[in-house]
């Protein structure tokens, strides 16, 4: 009995190194593959894989933008996130049956943009976000168009979920 | 010398047969995690986006983005194995019900019966119950039926920080 007892030991260290280490390297590999982590879906998925993933990114690219307390340039890094996963899911789309309202997300990316503007004071960047706003929200048929409607929605929704844009933050105080 | 050897191998020879366990256990708990994540992260954005096309685009438009939500959720069924079916059985019937509300609208009765039909089935599937068609009008009216849609609805705000798109 007590000659096996180091046999036993030794195996059951082994087991469990073996056990940790492929654990580990599994739990890596989807962790990478994630939509919080990943930038992109892999080339050789197939196109609703890619719009599967790409359109995940955007929804958790799009839940951290605007959060209060974040830096300009976190803001800004986020928002070109967005673009392009508006743009990989456009790509993606393209051997797929799947049609996704991005000119929606474009629209919310302008908005996004455009209260930036309003906090840099930058009136360019505003007034051209404002305007591209109004037309991809035209092309998706929206009954109000206006970039001041769409700016509603977004303030809205951030008050919510306790992320908050410029708007958020006036409608806070002003309460 | 030749007892480190003989237990240096035992070790290795455990790590072996250690490794695919532990990589396929990792695949059964944080993929399924994953796969709930990445399916809840993806359906949200695409409801955020086909139910802001519903509530304020015009009916062409808005029944547009309900199809391809629609489309999208049973390629993902097809495609996928879904981690919540409930919810997205719930979802689907939602999204049907839309549908089936714009059709009425636009005057298409029969059509919008056969979406009021469809979305009964997806309930069914979802509780094996079955709904009047009342009942669904208010389920769309609602939006949450019942607790087992709320907790969802929760979990997803807890876990994304962020509202439903019911709320938009």
């Amino acid at each position: 009995m007590r000659n096996w007892l180091p046999t036993f030991c030794f195996v059951a260290i082994g087991l469990a190194i073996g056990f940790g280490i492929g654990y580990a390297t599994s739990s890596l590999n989807i962790i990478f593959d994630s939509p919080l982590v990943t930038a992109h879906a892999s080339v050789h998925s197939d196109s609703f894989t890619k719009v599967l993933t790409e359109i995940g990114n955007l929804d958790a690219v799009e839940s951290v933008v605007g959060r209060c307390g974040s830096t300009e340039d976190f803001q800004r890094k986020s928002l070109a996130a967005e673009d392009l996963a508006i743009r990989k899911i456009q790509e993606a789309t393209v051997g797929s049956t799947l049609d996704p309202p991005l000119d929606v997300a474009r629209a919310r990316l302008a908005t996004r943009w455009a209260i930036i503007g309003e906090k840099r004071n930058d009136i360019a960047l505003k007034a051209r976000s404002e305007e591209t706003t109004q037309q991809l929200l035209q092309t998706a048929g929206w009954r109000d168009p206006s970039a001041k409607h769409m700016r509603e929605i977004l303030s809205r929704w951030d008050a919510e979920a306790g992320v908050c844009t410029s708007a958020g933050i006036k409608g806070k105080q002003s309460r | 010398m030749k007892r480190i050897a003989k237990y240096g191998m035992l070790v290795l020879a455990a790590m072996l047969v250690g490794f695919p366990l532990g990589y396929f256990y990792s695949q059964r708990t944080v993929g399924k995690g994953s796969n709930i994540l990445s399916q809840t992260y993806a359906l949200s954005e695409y409801e955020t986006l086909a139910n802001l096309q519903y509530k304020q685009a015009d009916p062409l438009h808005a029944s547009r983005a309900q199809l391809d939500l629609l489309n999208f959720m049973q390629q993902l069924q097809a495609k996928q194995k879904i981690e919540i079916p409930r919810a997205l059985d719930y979802d689907r019937a939602r999204v049907i019900m839309r549908l089936a509300l714009l059709e009425e609208n636009a005057g298409n009765k029969e059509k919008s019966k056969q979406y009021i039909l469809e979305a009964q089935e997806s309930l069914k599937d979802a509780d094996h119950k079955t709904y009047s068609e009342e009942q669904l009008r208010t389920f769309v009216r609602r939006l949450m039926p019942n607790l087992i849609f709320e907790i969802f609805d929760c979990c997803n705000r807890i876990i994304k920080g962020r509202p439903s798109w019911s709320r938009l």
